[in-house]
Order: C-alpha cells, then sequence, then structure tokens
C-alpha cells in the first residue's frame, strides 16, 4: 500500500502541496503537533489526486492546490496561505481540539457541504489553491478539519487538493487519510470542522479531523447524519484523534455538496450498518469505504496504497524520510507505531491489501464531509488495525478520543490511529451502484430488469432448443417408423439416439447454459461495481 | 434358502454397514449445526453431486428402467430420457435462483418468495403427500427384491425393508448422510455396469439376435406364478399347463392358447415347456423387431403417453423434497449449476447401464415378460446368463447390495425430509422428538405399501413426478422468473394441479382404469395436471395483481444476483 502512495505522492505531491505538505505537514504537524501522523492522510490524498487527475474529474491540480488554497482560506484557519501545510496543521491541533471551532469552518463547510465548499474553496483558495478548491469543493466536503490554525493550512491543502479531485467525497477521503495513522498522541487528530474551514487539515495536533469522523468517532450517536458518514471514520481506532470535535463539524459534513459525497454517504452508512460500527466507541466503519471503493474500485490498489503511502508519508514527513516511499514497509511500520495493538491487525488489513485501502477510502469520504480543504486527514485515525467493519469490532474508538478531540484538540503528536473502515473481504462491498439496484432507483431498476431478462432470454433459449429436440423426436420415430430400422453403426437408430446419444446431450446443453449463465451474471456484476 | 439367496443377504447387511460406518465417521467430524445441516459448504461439487445422485436413484431407477426396458422395448428408453431432462430443468430453471433464495425445502421457498403462511402449510402437505407416494414404490421395490433373492414372502421384505429405514434414521446413521450417499451411488454404478460387462462379454459371443420376427421364447421349462390379475397377449400358439382361472374359467391342465390376449387371475400358475414362445402383458410388443422398433405397442395413446411422462420427469424432479434439500449445501449459485451439470453426467451414465441391462435382459430373461415383475430382471439377469457357480452368485450379491443401496439412501432420505418437515410444520410444539416424526413419516407408507397391489415402478413413480410437477414445478418457476406472482394465485395453482394429480395417483393405484383417453390421462395425468396448474396460477395472479408483494423486487434480486454482489445472506 504504502509503496503506491508513496509513489503517487511524488506525482500527486505536486510540487505544492506535496513538498509542502508532506514534509512540511510532517514536520509541522507530525513533529510539531502529531508527528507524522498526517502523513498517511496526505499520502493517500495524492494518490487520489492523482487518481483523480487521470480521470480528470475534477481537477487534479486544483485540487491539490486547492487543498492548500483551502486551507489557507478556509482558514480562517489559518490558513491556506499557511497552508503550506505545515502551518495549517499545526493549526490543525488547535482547531481539532476545539471542535467547536471547527464546527464554524465545519458549519460552513457543512452547511454548505457540497456547494458551499465548493465555493469556498475555490474562493478560499482563491489564492494559492483557489482553483483547485473550487474543484474540491466538491469533494472537500471532506473538510478535514482544518487546521485551525493556518499552519495547518498547508497540509490540508496537499489533502484537499486530493480530495477536491475526488469531486467531493472521494478526494477528502484521501486526502484525510483514511490511512491517516493516527498517533496516539494524536488525540488531537481529529478533524475539526474546522477543517472545514481551513480546508487544511490539522495533523492531529490540528487534527483535521473531518468533521464527520468526528461524529462518528467520538459521538457516533451525535449527528445522524453526520454519523453515517462519520461511521466510516469511526474508526474505532483512533481512540486518538478526538473526532468529537467533529462532532459539530460533521454535522455540517454530512450535509456532502458534492453528489459524489452523498453516495458515499449512503455507502459508509451501509457499510457502517453492517458493520454495526456504530458503536459508540469510534468504529471504524467501513461505510466510507463503500464510498472509495466506488471512487477508487478501479483504484482500490491506489486506495489502499494511498491510504498507507499517506500514512507513510505523513510518518514519513514526519520522520523527515522522503515520502513514504517505503511504502508498505513504512505503512506497516508507521501503522503498527500508530495503531500500536490495533496497527498489527492493520498490517494485516494491509495485506488485506485493498480492503482496508478501501477502507480508507471510505474513511476518507468522511473526511469530506469535513471542510474539503483539509489538509489531511491527520485528522482521520485511520486505523490500520485490520478492523474491518464486520468482524472487527470496530475498536472502540475510545470514547476518550472523541473527547478529547472535542475538547482539546488532541495532541498533534498523538499516536495515529489508523482507522480500517472496512474490509473488502466481506461479502457486502455495497457500493454505489449495488445501492441503487437495492434501492429500486431507476438505474437500479433498469440493471435489475436486465439481469432477470438476459437470464431468463438464455435460459428460455436453452429450454426451447430442449423441448424442440425432445418435443419432435417421439412424433418423428412414432409417425416414420423407417427412421426406426435405419441402423448406424450396427444398432437402430431410436436406440442409438435414446439410449446412448441423448445423455450427452443433455449434459452438453446444461453444460453450455451454465457458461452463459455465468458469463451473464458476471457481466452484471461488473456493470455494477463499476 | 439358496447359496446364492444367502450371498445377497450378506450382501445386503454388508451394505447397511457400511453406510452405518461411513456415517459414524461422518457424524465425528460434524461439530456444528452447520456441519449437520449443509456440511459448512464444504462439499465440492462431485462429491455434492455424487450425493445428489445416490440419493436420487431409487429402486425405481436401479431396478423399474432395466425393467421397463425388458417390456416396452423403445418406447421405454424416454422414461430415464425424462428423469434425466428433470435434472437440465433444475439447473435451466431453479438451481442457482433457488440456491440464493436461502430456502431449505419448497415451503422455506414459499415463505421467502411469497411470504405467506398459508402457502407454506399447503406445501408442507403436498410435501408429505410427494414422499409418501414415492415411498410406497421405494418400499415395494424392496420387498420385489427380498423376494426374488431369497424367496421370502414379500410382506418380509417391505417390513424388513421400512424397519432399517427407520433405525437408520432414528439412530442417527444419515446424519452425516453426504458421504453415505456419495458412497452408495458409485456403489450402485458398480452394481449395474460389473454384471453388465459381463454379460454384454457373453452376449457379443452369443449367435442369438434381437433382430427376428418372433416372440422371445424359455430357454428352459419355467414355472410362472401370476400374483396379480394380468392380461397377457401372444403372438403365436402356445401351449402351455395352467392350473388357475384363465379367461374366467378354473383350468387345470393343459391349454393351448391362441394368438390374442389371455386373462390370468392371480393365483394362477402357468407352466411353459422350453422353447415356448414368451407372452407378455398387454399393450407392450410381441416381438422382437416390435420391441426395437418404437411405437408398436397396441396400447391408446402412446404417444400422448410418452409426451406425459416427459412431463412429469422433466419438471417433477425439480419438487422431489430430497432432492432440493442438496442444493442448499453448495457454496453459492454459480455452484449449484455446476453440481446439476455433474449430477446429469452421472445420472446420465447410470442410466446408459441400466438401459444395456434392460437389453441383456430381454435375452436371457424373458420368462419375466409373462408376471408382472419385469422390474426383477437387473436382479435376475446375472443368474440367467452366467449360470449357476460362484460367479454368478458373487454378481447376484453385488446386484443384491446396490439394490440395497437404492434403497436405503432414497428411502432415508425421503424419512428425514419427511420427518424434518413433520416435525417442524406440523406437530410443532407437541412432539419433542424427531425420531417420532421419523417414525410417524414411515409408518403410512408401509402400511400403504403392504396393502396395496403391487404395481410397476415404471406406472408409480411417473406418477409421484407427475404430482411433483403438478405442484412445486410451476410455484418454483413462476416465483424464480415472474414478478406478478401473487401468494393467492400460488396457492390456488398448488392447490389446483395437486388436487387434481393426486387424486389421479390414487385412481391409479386402487381403482380399475376406464379405457381410452380418460383413463390414460389418469394413468399419465402431467400433460392435463401441469398446465392447468400453471394456468391457474397466472390467471388467479393476474387476478389479485394488489397482492404482489411489496419486496418482490429485492427478492427477485437476491434470486438472481452474483453472490459477490453481497445481497444474499446465509442463514447457516
Amino acid at each position: 500500500m504504502t509503496t503506491h502512495v508513496d509513489g503517487a505522492v511524488p506525482s500527486v505531491a505536486p510540487d505544492p502541496d506535496d513538498g509542502n505538505p508532506d514534509d512540511g505537514i510532517l514536520d509541522d504537524g507530525g513533529s510539531a503537533r502529531h508527528p507524522s501522523e498526517f502523513d498517511d492522510g496526505s499520502q493517500w490524498v495524492r494518490a487520489e489526486i492523482q487518481r483523480r487527475m487521470a480521470e480528470n474529474r475534477s481537477t487534479r491540480g486544483r485540487h491539490a492546490r486547492r487543498g492548500e488554497a483551502a486551507a489557507g482560506q478556509p482558514d480562517g484557519l489559518g490558513g491556506r496561505e499557511a497552508s503550506q501545510g505545515r502551518r495549517r496543521k499545526p493549526v490543525a491541533p488547535a482547531r481539532i481540539p476545539p471542535p467547536p471551532p471547527v464546527p464554524p469552518p465545519g458549519s460552513v463547510a457543512a452547511g454548505d457541504l457540497p456547494e458551499n465548499y465548493v465555493p469556498r474553496h475555490s474562493v478560499l483558495t482563491p489564492g494559492p489553491a483557489a482553483e483547485p478548491a473550487a474543484p474540491i469543493s466538491g469533494p472537500i466536503p471532506v473538510v478535514r478539519p482544518v487546521a485551525d490554525d493556518g499552519t495547518t493550512a498547508e497540509v490540508p491543502n496537499t489533502i484537499e487538493t486530493r480530495s477536491a479531485p475526488v469531486g467531493g467525497p472521494s478526494l477528502p477521503p484521501t486526502g484525510i487519510p483514511l490511512p491517516v495513522r493516527k498517533r496516539r498522541t494524536g488525540p488531537g487528530v481529529p478533524l475539526h470542522g474546522d477543517g472545514s474551514a481551513a480546508g487544511p487539515w490539522s495533523r492531529p495536533g490540528s487534527s483535521i479531523v473531518p468533521d464527520q469522523p468526528v461524529q462518528r468517532l467520538g459521538a457516533p450517536p451525535g449527528v445522524p447524519g453526520g454519523s453515517d458518514s462519520l461511521p466510516s471514520w469511526g474508526v474505532p481506532a483512533s481512540p486518538p484523534y478526538g473526532f468529537a470535535a467533529a462532532a459539530a463539524a460533521p454535522t455540517e459534513v454530512t450535509p456532502r455538496p458534492d453528489t459524489g459525497p452523498a453516495e458515499i454517504v449512503d455507502d459508509a452508512a451501509d457499510t457502517v450498518d453492517d458493520v454495526g460500527v456504530a458503536a459508540g466507541a469510534g468504529l471504524v466503519q467501513p461505510a466510507d469505504y463503500t464510498d472509495y471503493d466506488d471512487y477508487d474500485d478501479d483504484d482500490d490498489a491506489y486506495d489502499d496504497d494511498e491510504y498507507d503511502g499517506d500514512g507513510d508519508e505523513y510518518d514519513d514527513d514526519g520522520d523527515g524520510d522522503g515520502d513514504g516511499d517505503t511504502d508498505d514497509a513504512d505503512d506497516h511500520d508507521t501503522g503498527a507505531v500508530d495503531t500500536g495493538a490495533v496497527d498489527p491487525a492493520a498490517d494485516t488489513v494491509d495485506t488485506a491489501g485493498t480492503d482496508l485501502a478501501e477502507a480508507a477510502t471510505t474513511v476518507l469520504p468522511v473526511i469530506h464531509t469535513g471542510t474539503p480543504p483539509p489538509a489531511r486527514m491527520v485528522g482521520i485515525p485511520v486505523q490500520r488495525a485490520p478492523v474491518h467493519n464486520r468482524n472487527v469490532p470496530p475498536r472502540p474508538v475510545t470514547p476518550r478520543h472523541i473527547p478529547v478531540v472535542g475538547t482539546a484538540p488532541p495532541e498533534p503528536g498523538s499516536t495515529r490511529v489508523r482507522v480500517v473502515l472496512s474490509e473488502r473481504k466481506g461479502v457486502a462491498r455495497p457500493v454505489r451502484t449495488i445501492k441503487e439496484v437495492q434501492e429500486g432507483t431507476a438505474v437500479g431498476e433498469l440493471l435489475r430488469r436486465n439481469l432477470i431478462r438476459s437470464q431468463l432470454m438464455v435460459t428460455l433459449r436453452f429450454a426451447a432448443l430442449t423441448v424442440f429436440v425432445l418435443g419432435t423426436l417421439p412424433a418423428v420415430l412414432t409417425l416414420l417408423p423407417e427412421v426406426g430400422r435405419f441402423h448406424l453403426l450396427g444398432v437402430r437408430v431410436p436406440w442409438l439416439l435414446l439410449g446412448l446419444l441423448m445423455y450427452p446431450f443433455l449434459v452438453g446443453v446444461a453444460w453450455r447454459y451454465t457458461r452463459v449463465a455465468d458469463r451473464v451474471e458476471q457481466n452484471f456484476a461488473d456493470h455494477v461495481q463499476d | 434358502m439358496s447359496t446364492s439367496g444367502i450371498v445377497a443377504l450378506v450382501a445386503i447387511a454388508l451394505v447397511a454397514v457400511a453406510s452405518a460406518f461411513i456415517g459414524s465417521l461422518g457424524v465425528r467430524v460434524a461439530r456444528s449445526t452447520s456441519d449437520f445441516l449443509v456440511a459448512s459448504r464444504t462439499v465440492g461439487p462431485v462429491a455434492n453431486a455424487s450425493a445428489i445422485s445416490g440419493e436420487y436413484l431409487s429402486a425405481a431407477s436401479f431396478l423399474g428402467v432395466a425393467g421397463m426396458i425388458l417390456r416396452d422395448g423403445a418406447d421405454a428408453l424416454w422414461f430415464p430420457i425424462a428423469f434425466t431432462t428433470g435434472y437440465l430443468a433444475l439447473v435451466l430453471f431453479v438451481a442457482a435462483p433457488l440456491r440464493r433464495s436461502g430456502a431449505y425445502t419448497v415451503p422455506d421457498f414459499a415463505v421467502a418468495r411469497l411470504n405467506s403462511d398459508g402457502l407454506r402449510r399447503m406445501c408442507t402437505v403436498f410435501v408429505l403427500v410427494i414422499g409418501w407416494l414415492y415411498l410406497l414404490p421405494q418400499l415395494q421395490g424392496a420387498g420385489l427384491a427380498l423376494t426374488t433373492l431369497t424367496a421370502l414372502p414379500a410382506w418380509s421384505g417391505i417390513a424388513g425393508a421400512g424397519l432399517v429405514v427407520v433405525l437408520t434414521v432414528v439412530g442417527g446413521g444419515m446424519r452425516s448422510i453426504t458421504f453415505v450417499q456419495a458412497f452408495q451411488f458409485w456403489l450402485k454404478l458398480t452394481a449395474l455396469l460389473v454384471p453388465a460387462v459381463f454379460v454384454l462379454g457373453l452376449f457379443l459371443s452369443d449367435s442369438r439376435s434381437l433382430e427376428r420376427d418372433t416372440a422371445p421364447d424359455f430357454r428352459d421349462a419355467t414355472t410362472v406364478d401370476v400374483r396379480t390379475d394380468a392380461v397377457l397377449q401372444t403372438s403365436e400358439t402356445v401351449n402351455l399347463v395352467v392350473d388357475g382361472t384363465v379367461d374366467r374359467v378354473r383350468v387345470d391342465g393343459s391349454v393351448t392358447w391362441a394368438p390374442g390376449r389371455h386373462e390370468v387371475a392371480a393365483g394362477t400358475q402357468l407352466k411353459f415347456p422350453a422353447g415356448s414362445p414368451v407372452p407378455t402383458v398387454a399393450g407392450a410388443p410381441t416381438t422382437d423387431r416390435e420391441w426395437l422398433q418404437p411405437g408398436t405397442g397396441d396400447a391408446d395413446y402412446q404417444m400422448l403417453a410418452i409426451y406425459s411422462v416427459l412431463i412429469a420427469g422433466a419438471l417433477g424432479t425439480m419438487g422431489l423434497p430430497h432432492v432440493l434439500v442438496r442444493f442448499y449445501t453448495n457454496p453459492d449459485g454459480r455452484a449449484a449449476r455446476r453440481t446439476t451439470v455433474a449430477v446429469l453426467a452421472m445420472i446420465g451414465g447410470f442410466y446408459i447401464v441400466a438401459v444395456l441391462v434392460g437389453v441383456l435382459a430381454r435375452l436371457y430373461t424373458p420368462g419375466l415378460l409373462a408376471t408382472s415383475e419385469t422390474d426383477a430382471a437387473v436382479l435376475l439377469v446375472p443368474s440367467a446368463a452366467l449360470g449357476d457357480g460362484w460367479t454368478a452368485w458373487l454378481l447376484g450379491g453385488l446386484v443384491a447390495a446396490g439394490t440395497a443401496a437404492a434403497f436405503l439412501s432414497t428411502s432415508s432420505g425421503l424419512v428425514v425430509s419427511l420427518a424434518g418437515v413433520l416435525y417442524t410444520d406440523v406437530l410443532r410444539g407437541r412432539w419433542k422428538d424427531l425420531r417420532l416424526a421419523a417414525v410417524l413419516s414411515a409408518v403410512l407408507p408401509i402400511a400403504m405399501a403392504l396393502s396395496v397391489v403391487r404395481l410397476d415402478l415404471g406406472l408409480t413413480v411417473p406418477l409421484v413426478f407427475a404430482v411433483a410437477a403438478s405442484t412445486f414445478c410451476p410455484l418454483l418457476v413462476l416465483g424464480i422468473w415472474w414478478r406478478g406472482l401473487t401468494a393467492r394465485g400460488a396457492a390456488a395453482g398448488v392447490l389446483v394441479g395437486g388436487v387434481l394429480s393426486t387424486v389421479a395417483a390414487l385412481l391409479s393405484l386402487f381403482a380399475r382404469l376406464p379405457e381410452g383417453l380418460l383413463g390414460l390421462l389418469i394413468h399419465r395425468p402431467a400433460i392435463a395436471t401441469v398446465p392447468a396448474a400453471f394456468l391457474t396460477m397466472v390467471v388467479v395472479s393476474r387476478m389479485s395483481k394488489g397482492e404482489i408483494p411489496a419486496d418482490v423486487d429485492d427478492v427477485l434480486l437476491r434470486l438472481h444476483a452474483p453472490e459477490r454482489l453481497g445481497l444474499n445472506h446465509d442463514r447457516v
């Protein structure tokens, strides 16, 4: 995972953000506040951004910048200008703690989430990342906890940028860094609503926790809507991060600006439900995952990697290492460190690879909710721990954390927690399209009908062939006795046909049918999952 | 008792012991509810298919197919084809969606799809009807086998077989049934294949041919005991010694039969000299050449009968209670399809051998034609072809073992299924012991088997399939593929099809049928009752459109969407 991230980072890390964010972030957030924690987020974001850029979704570049910009602008926080992530991050911590503060930003973000965000970002960002921000706006929802502090801004920027591209939700996630490893210290990590404002994520310290995430974690109970999304965050693991702060923000977050986010939310919600992560404890909800999946599906690997990578990066940054080149190793390491106990699991998760990644992704979405600009997900404690939505009991996101988050911004340095929202393995990977199919939306209805109709057509085709053969043979053999007197291979034709050849025929029809029917199902599944 | 009889009894005992042993191994391994109910879905398609085939190939298949070929020739070739086609219909229409529905039985499916308790109860009733009707020929086949092999009275065979089945089920021997069933399938195939190969070798070195315009003849002087009223026909003049009632006249002495039909009352003894042409049961082809040719019997509406059997076999298989249960053992719908294809191949291979044995029986055991016991052909071919000696005895023992396996596997599976239904749906809360339900579900068919005149397996088995095809087939097919099905429509269709076919089946078993089309439709009801059931279901559903379940779309999606989308949830 990490590797990718790292790799991604470079690319992603476009100059500004990357350089700044990573290093800066790391330094700022990481070292100063929360050590590398947020790094992951940034990497992740980067990866996302890259991806998106590739996809052309939203302006990637923008996003990246936006992130910054966002950070800066929102910032109010501090700024995007400050953006240069580092500052922001630092700021972030501050913010984080004060979820309330976040709210403001968050509120902005949240309220607007989709729309507002965009504008804001763009606006906010105007300067540096402004443009990107705009695009981001959607994604931005991620509103990571904007680093309240100006400092944070930078980091956030990076993140945001990515997030922005995402189209909103997705980006944020990235940015957010599911991967985010929270550092324990990190309680601060929690994203704040601020983030929204700031956009930038503060590092743990600053805790740019996406609003939603926060909510979930801290108070899953808290914001319903937010909670959904939060769930994803729910990353239980990150106790450190107090998403609590986010709580306020979450609300805001909830309203996702971009459609994307909305979807994400849904997915997240679903995931959450499934997982039952909701548990008060911060559960990392896979829900977000879902979202990510949608976004990322293709990129799962990326996501994972990204996340991890992000995490790594953060760490790295914190460490001063290059971007998380180490990739996996780093990730793991980080993870281990961060998560602590959780991490091990996290590692496992990593192994799972995509799953985690996805999860991470998912998480990001949550972030989205937060301020789009969220520098890095820092706030998001990604539990590495393989918290799988289902299996793993969501790690108790420690209520404390929540409080922490809410209360005092966890320290920047707090441990990173990587929250793995979900695993892919699971049966259900609710994907947006799947949801649509399940919920009977127009698109879903169409897909459903197509599936059943095409299956029925296949079945009827083979049935018609069989009925034709079995239906005409008795009549032919009875009405045309000459056929029955004909010998083939020393055996009368009826005996040869009915006593011997009919069985291979029936088996052949059945075999051929299973092939065709499997293909139809395959196509449907591919359709839906893409 | 002859040596061959003792060998056969020992072989049967060995089968019972081996089955119990394999079953006990499984029980030791089984640790959870999932193990017991679905073997934790760790059974691969081939093993699972073996188990399904083992459970499906009953005494009727093992004995009946060869008997029908012996008597009816080319026209009987459609019976095994109909039974095999049942699995094709299963894979085409039902296998994967049924697996995905999570239903363990048809009543479960009714609830899952239409959420109607009334329909569930109705389905339960017909599961019992079908199960009991199907146990009847199984028990009678066991009685016939025991009588033929050891000369013990028929009732002892039925009672003994019933006792063995109840004991195995009650003793829990069938709990880990999968491997037992798989073992029994391969035993059955071996028991049929090895004697067939031996006898085929003999046949290929034999100068006799079936391409002739005369009836088969008795190789040795033969005494035939007619146990049920019968109408025999002959195409040549036959001289025989009669002790009993022939053509409504009490006779005790020599008689000459002119070509044509002759009524023989139950209890009559006929003695044919060696070389005498063999009279056949009325309606069946008399000469070998006619036997080889399709559509040459002089029964009425033969083509209609063939179509009716095809419909019953093709659509009835999916409604047999002991077959459906196995599909839930598959890990997913895709595996369910593959399993069904494997079953198709296994059963097809088995029937090819069974047909071959039937052909050989025409040459070596034509004497059976003069009785109503052509079903004993498989049991008698080895000794008839190979004469006395250890080879023949051992082969006879092998066939006996296969017969026992066929009987035990199907009967046990049926009794377990019926006991489950009785226990959960009928006796709910009143009886706490599943074993009592097992005893209850076996008592009625045993009593019927003892009291009802034994009929050809070729008659009774298609009747059971007709009932299944007229009730559960429309429910499953329309439930899976048609969004507009309502609980009311389904209930009406099941009721119409079920009542019509059940009445026809009971009339066929207990009453003398009228001649002509009506008689045929009672005898082979599927061609009328299946369309009636479908039609009723569609029309009534149309009339109650408002009652279409609200969750129909979700349910249908679950039935058809591949598991990897995560829409399905297994209960066990």
